[in-house]
């Protein structure tokens, strides 16, 4: 029996993964597993390659690896990118009717990748070029390789049953479903509820659905049993949530107090406002007690100053947006920053410059997020590791920004915005919403007040005057030049980071996975937290370390300062070339990281590459470690 | 002859083993045997019938200019086109 099951489900994007990947989750949730997956598509939506790498525990995970316990192949086209990412005894599950397809018919692969892949064919003595050769090579490594009839379940479904062809796709995911169930032998009524939550309302299709579960689960396990059973999990909690980054992140805005949230849509950014809307009419019961206004704007300039103005209105307010949608909010932010509005951005990245790899990840915008915007205006960064880091770091962020009356920018990457996870349920006791200095009502209202470093704020639309311009201006809000004012409004604005760097405890901003004084310090940020985690548990009898940092503006500098030299290797990990983290490190405390574990492919870190990481940089090989496992 | 070499079959776009008969409105595969309403496709005809087709071998929509390219593909009148596509994908932009 098995305590923990790696598999990929591959496929053209749009062919029905999503919903596979949704029902088995939900399925091995509420078996009491620990679920982690994530989706890697191409840009162009639809048709290209995509598929779910997911990762099945009893044990809390983190991260996930390679190579894979289980394979389904819903396309050649799976079979070619992934057929050396299965392990030795693994389960390759592949439909019969494509074995002959040849890899230079594949159109939806790019010329790259296929002749990367046909000299990979080469490299691993497999001379054919078409599916069948793939299969041999397999069995030839020990792969249990089961041939399904994809077509037979659908000739079964439409002689039976009125089956809709325009939906095909939900009928092909429930032959992915119903491989991985069969296999690893999951409670079949388990998966038929994850089937009747993910298809509610269509009542036909789940009745079809279900009976292409039950039909090719037996097939399997009429085959070759239940060979990857899992041992049964002792959950430690009653409840969990099955959801994305993009959700949790939705979900933490809305119990932290969002009242607006405006975006132009981008990757990997708009499903967190699509899930924003689904819930815009805030219920106690069946009354309706509020709403959020989501405001979908022409561009991301428009968004940012719409948020803004919404702000000034007095409402609690977030933008979301990616890396380019960031670039043209630049200047919206320093008009915040100089008028001292609380604006949170969400800041989703992924692979630049400019377009980029719209639906691939990265770390690399670390320093242009602490740095936006011309001129010098406090701004609070912070970053989040995890999906539960995130539900609550999206509440700092809102309390953050109208405490201090400052844009917070909240750090996401990719890996984060589109992985599905199960979380325990949020401890809402830890949850408080700060909505800063409110002003009452006066007759000599100064909205910059420059006796108090955060001044009482009023709110546009109130009985209250008040001026506002991107200008440097007096205690009212009036454009003056005076340079004593200047000076005082400057430093007015800037030391809020100061009071900001003394007041927010510094668990908050920084964690250290292990203890002071290791042999060796991994230092990173975002979400390297979990194949790191993964990692350094794997190598328990090294002395390793984690030093996750949380928060970059203001920096944690005298606590990071004191780990550092406490350690005698110090290695940066991050999804970027530079490890900006690094940098960033040395800026703020003098010390250098002479190492460092970097990817830039887009693709996420693997717990097994960190570990051959660490292994290379231990053993002096190199000091630079670039990843690039994964397609 | 089989469904698949019919001008009225239309591939489903992902999974093109199954499609839907044109002229019989319903669901077929590609390897049912065909009917007595077969009509073998032949690329001239279709493509002097309407101003595009779809190659099922690029898995795109081809114009009249372009045809000569594709002569040795599967060309077929249509395709049928999965309605719930924005359900599976994330947005993208």
């Amino acid at each position: 029996m098995f305590e923990d099951i790696l598999l990929i489900i591959g496929g053209p994007q749009g062919s029905g993964l999503e919903t596979s990947t949704l029902v088995l989750t939900r399925a091995f949730a509420e078996n009491g597993y620990n679920v982690l997956a994530d989706r890697e598509y191409y840009s162009n939506i639809k048709g290209k390659h995509s598929y779910t790498h997911m990762r099945v525990s009893v044990r809390e995970i983190n991260s996930l690896a390679y190579p894979v316990d289980l394979m389904v192949a819903m396309d050649a086209e799976t079979v070619f990118t992934h057929f050396s990412d299965i392990s030795k005894g693994g389960y390759f599950i592949v439909d019969k009717n494509i074995v002959n397809n040849d890899i230079s018919k594949i159109v939806s692969m790019e010329p790259l990748v296929r002749e990367r892949i046909i000299r990979k064919l080469m490299e691993h003595g497999i001379t054919g070029e078409n599916v069948n050769s793939i299969i041999d090579y397999l069995e030839g490594q020990g792969v249990c390789v089961i041939k399904l009839n994809y077509l037979k379940y659908l000739k079964h479904l439409a002689k039976k049953y009125k089956i809709s062809l325009s939906a095909v796709s939900r009928y092909l995911s429930a032959i992915a479903i119903g491989a991985v169930a069969g296999l690893i032998g999951v409670d079949r009524e388990t998966v038929f509820n994850g089937i009747r939550t993910i298809l509610a309302g269509k009542e036909e299709i789940i009745k079809h659905n279900i009976e292409i579960i039950n039909l090719v689960a037996e097939e399997i396990q009429n085959q070759v049993g239940i060979p990857l059973k899992l041992t049964k999990a002792q959950p430690k909690h009653d409840e969990v949530l099955v959801v994305t980054g993009n959700d949790i992140i939705a979900m933490g805005k809305i119990v932290g107090g969002l009242r607006v949230q405006t975006y132009y849509p981008i990757t990997p950014a708009a499903d967190e406002s699509f899930y924003i809307e689904s819930k815009q009419l805030l219920k106690a019961g069946n009354d309706i007690i509020g709403g959020i206004v989501i405001l979908q704007t022409e561009d991301e300039i428009a968004a940012i100053a719409s948020a803004i103005g919404s702000a000034l209105a007095g409402a609690r307010t977030a933008t979301a947006t990616s890396g380019p949608g960031f670039s043209l909010m630049v200047e919206g932010l320093g008009w915040a920053g100089i008028t001292e509005t609380p604006v949170v951005v969400t800041y989703y990245q992924r692979g630049g410059p400019s377009t980029g790899m719209p639906t691939r990840g990265a770390q690399s915008d670390l320093l242009f997020a602490i740095f936006s915007g011309h001129g010098e205006f406090a701004k609070i960064v912070l970053a989040s590791g995890d999906h539960l880091e995130a539900f609550y770091d999206s509440i700092e962020a809102l309390n953050l920004a109208e405490k201090y009356q400052l844009p917070v920018i909240h750090l996401i990457d990719k890996f984060l915005a589109n992985s599905t996870a199960t979380v325990p349920l949020p401890d809402f006791s830890k949850i408080h919403i700060d909505r800063g200095l409110i002003a009452e009502k006066t007759s000599d209202y100064r909205r910059f007040n420059k006796k108090k470093l955060v001044s009482p704020r009023a709110f546009l639309g109130s009985n209250t005057i008040m001026w506002y311009t991107g200008s440097e201006h007096d205690e009212d809000g009036h454009t003056v030049e005076d340079p004593i004012n200047r000076l005082e409004m400057y430093e007015k604005r800037i030391r809020k980071i100061e009071a900001a760097d003394k007041e927010i405890p510094v668990e908050k901003r920084a964690i250290l996975f292990g203890h002071k004084g290791s042999k060796v310090l991994l230092v990173g940020w975002g979400s390297v937290k979990g194949p790191i985690l993964d990692a350094v548990s794997s190598l328990k009898s090294q002395d390793i370390s984690y030093l996750h940092v949380k928060m970059f503006s203001p920096f944690p500098k005298d606590f990071v300062k004191e780990l550092l030299e406490e350690s005698d290797l110090l290695v940066a990990v991050e999804h970027s070339y530079e490890a900006q983290i690094a940098k960033l490190i040395t800026m703020n405390t003098g010390i250098d990281i002479p190492h460092s574990i970097v990817k830039y492919t887009g693709r996420p870190i693997y717990q097994n590459e960190i570990i051959h990481a660490i292994d290379q940089i231990l053993s002096k090989k190199t000091k630079k470690v670039v990843l690039s496992y994964g397609e | 002859m089989i469904c698949e070499q019919c001008k009225h079959y239309i591939p489903y776009d992902f999974y093109p083993y199954i499609g839907f008969c044109s002229l019989e409105n319903k669901i077929t595969f590609y390897d049912t045997e065909c009917c007595c309403n077969f009509e073998p496709k032949v690329v001239e005809e279709i493509i002097e019938q309407q101003e595009r087709v779809y190659c099922m071998t690029c898995k795109t929509w081809i114009y009249r200019e372009d045809i000569d390219k594709h002569r040795s593909h599967k060309i077929c009148i249509n395709v049928v086109e999965d309605e719930v596509v924005h359900e599976e994908s994330y947005a993208g932009d």
